[in-house]
């Protein structure tokens, strides 16, 4: 109990300057995202800047994402008006180092004056002004400071400089997975749900035993949504319309196939629109998921939609509609005489 | 019986996902199978879609009988265009790809494969 009431005590810390799969803004970082750690975080914490390093490769795994380390932060450049604008699209401060992370941010123009305490944060995407001029981007404690810090923090806090909100904080947070009302769990936002609730993601907030939620807390990595959400964020160089289902079919079934992205549990509206489905040139479906009977044959599939900015993403193939004879002679039969000689 | 499609519906390759001696990361992701193939060192799968810049899915020849199974699995996904679930070994270094042309920019060591109805 003691343990999970500091942990608490610590998340109430942390709650307030971060307001943060939800997706923050439609700004991303790109695909390929510089990484340093500011003053002598390299030297003096080198197994903890290795580690860190070590974890954000999930988001990499999960996403178009290439982070390029680049080691200690470089100093500012000074711009003629005397502005500093700092290299590095991800820059981590972590404690312990030569830089005091609890006092008002360095760098002229930077505007997190508000900065205090270890209450960890990170700056999305579009804080252009913060990204320039603040000499930190991201401020990541060790939670829990006593023992191996937590993995999901270190996501959850990048995750943030990655463009993700919080969980925790969306209007239709389910207040059953908490026995009791939870500070800060359950808010007015609306805005960027890319996927249905999400209690195991890193970007929720953990607390005690009361709640069942996996969130920052944890150790286990990013959630199947989490992941999600940063699939559709940092789309792939070529953006495939993916759709799950059976491209070759009896003529007495549908040719059903559904969305991919609804399949893993996007909220379809909040992230893709213009479907449009056609088979031999011609459309037949404008929907997320296509259902239709389709004549026997090798038939031409398009499929096409874009995404909650517009990227466009398109496939094409072809789908097979078989008699029943044609599925036995052509499919059944050969995988059966297959599997026999096996 | 593979009367139809569905009677087949359920297929699973799981073993070199606990053979393996490297699968320190192991994650998941679906695949429409757009091209099954084998060479002498490896059986692959592209997938239409890539997933952190990964569209191909490879087991290598050194185990025979699993690369057969899983050829056979991939094969029938392909031909009866069936949505597959491939699990894979995320670490790149860790799969020992580059012993079986698995290259590390676009290619993961697949541990294991299913489809089902």
């Amino acid at each position: 109990m003691k343990i999970f009431g500091g942990v608490l005590a610590v998340l109430l810390l942390l709650a307030a300057p971060a307001s943060a799969g939800v997706i923050a803004t439609k700004e991303t970082l790109g695909r390929d995202i510089s990484v340093c750690f500011v003053g002598d975080a390299v030297t003096k914490r080198a197994d903890r800047v290795k580690q860190v390093l070590e974890w954000i490769k999930d988001f990499e795994v999960a996403a178009n994402i290439r982070f390029r380390p680049l080691g200690a932060c470089p100093p500012p450049k000074t711009l003629p008006n005397g502005d500093e604008v700092y290299e590095g699209d991800v820059r981590i401060v972590i404690p312990n180092t030569s830089v005091d992370a609890t006092v008002a941010v360095p760098g002229k123009q930077c505007p997190r004056t508000d900065n205090k305490g270890w209450g960890s944060w990170g700056t999305f995407p579009d804080a252009a002004k913060a990204r320039r001029h603040c000499l930190f981007t991201v401020k990541l404690g060790d939670d829990p400071w006593r023992g191996e810090p937590y993995r999901n923090h270190t996501l959850h806090e990048v995750g943030h400089a990655l463009g993700l909100a919080h969980e925790h904080q969306r209007y239709d947070f389910d207040p059953t997975v908490c026995d009791g009302i939870v500070k800060y769990f359950g808010s007015e936002r609306t805005a960027g749900l890319a996927t249905l609730y999400d209690p195991e993601s890193v970007m929720h907030y953990t607390t005690g035993p009361h709640c069942k939620v996996i969130g920052n807390y944890a150790r286990n990595g990013l959630s199947e949504k989490d992941k999600l959400t940063l699939h559709m964020m940092y789309p792939e160089d070529v953006r495939v319309a993916e759709f799950v289902g059976n491209t070759v079919v009896l003529d007495s079934e549908n040719l059903w196939l559904m969305f991919g992205w609804k399949r893993r549990g996007a909220i379809v509206p909040n992230v893709a629109s213009g479907f449009q489905w056609k088979i031999d040139g011609k459309p037949v479906g404008e929907k997320d998921n296509l259902d239709v009977k389709v004549a026997p044959g090798v038939h031409t599939l398009e499929y096409s939609y874009k995404d909650y900015i517009n990227r466009a993403y398109a496939y094409k193939g072809t789908v097979r509609v078989l008699t029943k004879d044609d599925f036995t002679r052509t499919i059944a039969a050969p995988l059966a005489a297959r599997a026999v000689l096996q | 019986m593979l009367s139809r499609s569905g009677s087949y519906a359920f297929a699973v390759v799981m073993a070199a996902a606990f053979s393996s001696p490297a699968s320190a990361a192991p994650a998941n992701t679906g695949c429409t199978p757009e091209e099954v193939a084998v060479f002498n060192n490896r059986v692959y799968v592209r997938c239409s879609a890539a997933v952190g810049g990964v569209s191909f899915f490879a087991v290598p020849t050194t185990d025979a009988p699993h690369a057969a199974r899983m050829l056979s699995l991939l094969s029938t996904a392909h031909v009866a265009g069936r949505t597959l679930t491939l699990t894979y070994e995320a670490d790149a270094a860790a799969g020992g790809g580059a012993s079986f042309s698995c290259a590390p920019a676009d290619c993961r060591l697949l541990l294991g494969a299913r489809f089902g109805k």
